[in-house]
């Protein structure tokens, strides 16, 4: 793509849309990105995939930076099960190299069909996904010792220090290596895959399972990067302003998304992904 | 575990990352900003590695472009390498070894880009 005025600014625009969305869902932009990138501007989805998977590190850096001051983000927790999701990530952006564009473009429609689903279920959910999902749960009664890998972070909502102990380590790690696969083949964060296990399963409290994952994209994400780089699919100019316009809209989505009704926004864009889900089967001669 | 202690290594972490993404948009605005001003058709293609910083240096908004993205792309490993550190500091040794197997995973990821 020749990178005009009228290109960068769609671009920017796309980009910066795609970080809008995945603050205010909370689900990474490259599930929404690389469908964006196939259907409207046309780019290969090798290239898209690419293109995703390096915005990926910029949003993960940025929002991680924050939630690692704060003392949100477990990194023993977030480094242990680093492992498996890089040896995934590895795996899927190689194998992603002998797959057809076709078959890519298949797997990434089932993947968003999947987010699809599960964004019009919390939707639905009402006061229980309330509950579950913008409040930390207490799976245990506040432990003495939280163990090896657990933690304990200052949350201003329920104003007090809040202590977990991480449980299940290894069907989380599973959920990693699973996650990390699902990252390196399709260019996503994988977060869709590991927030739910990591606060369900491992027992740790929601704004710490989401601050974790998070912690854990960007070096995820960086183990498939490199093979992508390798095979010249990262385009930095299409790279380098799809990645300044996510920045400026996960800055947006943050500050809007606390006057936005989550739920009704989780609605309107699970059957919104219906149409985009069909087009990539669509583009892939289903 | 004593967590507390972690608030030196979470000063350091907050650190390396918002150095690494702020220099990386840093290096990609310039580059872009070049690039539109010259009209710089298709800059896709990349200079060799081990050039990307010497012609970057003389303004080349190709290189420049390559290495605000390759900027980003370190920040997480020296994300992981100041963690293997600040364990280490520290004295947890297990959580140090941790990081080291994942510096050791990355730098495999590296070396089959490099490859590739």
């Amino acid at each position: 793509m020749y990178l005009s005025i009228h290109n960068l600014f769609w671009l920017l625009l796309t980009g910066s849309a795609v970080g809008v969305l995945g603050a205010i869902l909370g689900i990474g932009g490259g599930i929404f990105l690389v469908p964006a990138l196939v259907l409207i501007f046309h780019i290969p989805v090798h290239h898209a995939i690419a293109t995703s998977i390096v915005s990926v590190i910029a949003t993960s850096s940025a929002v991680a930076s924050t939630n690692v001051e704060k003392g949100l983000a477990n990194m023993r927790l977030g480094m242990t099960l680093e492992v498996a999701t890089v040896l995934g990530a590895m795996s899927g952006a190689l194998t992603a190299g002998w797959l057809s564009e076709a078959t890519l473009l298949r797997i990434f429609a089932v993947v968003l069909l999947v987010v699809a689903v599960l964004l019009g279920w919390k939707s639905s959910k009402g006061e229980r996904a309330a509950t579950l999902n913008s409040q930390y749960t207490m799976l245990d009664d506040q432990p003495n010792d939280p163990g090896l890998l657990g933690a304990s972070f200052y949350d201003p909502a329920e104003g007090k220090q809040i202590s977990y102990r991480v449980r299940k380590t290894p069907l989380g790690f599973l959920a990693s290596l699973v996650a990390g696969n699902l990252s390196g083949l399709l260019g996503v964060g994988g977060g869709f895959i590991k927030v739910p296990v990591i606060h369900l399963v491992c027992s740790v409290p929601m704004k710490a399972a989401a601050a974790t994952s998070n912690f854990m994209i960007g070096v995820t994400a960086v183990a498939s990067a490199f093979i992508y780089f390798g095979r010249g699919e990262v385009r930095p100019a299409l790279t380098a302003t799809v990645i300044l316009g996510v920045l400026v809209g996960s800055f947006i989505g943050s500050v809007v998304s606390q006057r936005l009704p989550g739920r009704l926004v989780q609605a309107i864009f699970a059957v919104f992904l219906l149409p985009v889900v069909w087009q990539m089967f669509v583009r892939a001669g289903l | 575990m004593e967590t507390n202690k972690e608030h030196s290594v979470d000063r350091l972490i907050h650190y390396t990352l918002l150095t690494g993404v702020s220099m990386s948009a840093v290096l990609l605005m310039v580059g872009l900003f070049i690039v539109l001003v010259r009209g710089t058709p298709r800059p896709e293609v990349a200079p060799p590695l081990g050039e990307i910083l010497r012609l970057a240096s003389t303004g080349n908004e190709v290189s420049l472009l390559y290495l605000g993205l390759l900027l980003l792309m370190i920040t997480p490993v020296a994300l992981v390498t100041t963690l293997a550190y600040g364990y280490a500091r520290l004295g947890w040794r297990r959580f140090a070894l941790v990081s080291l197997l994942v510096l050791l995973l990355l730098g495999t990821g590296f070396a089959l880009g490099i490859e590739g």
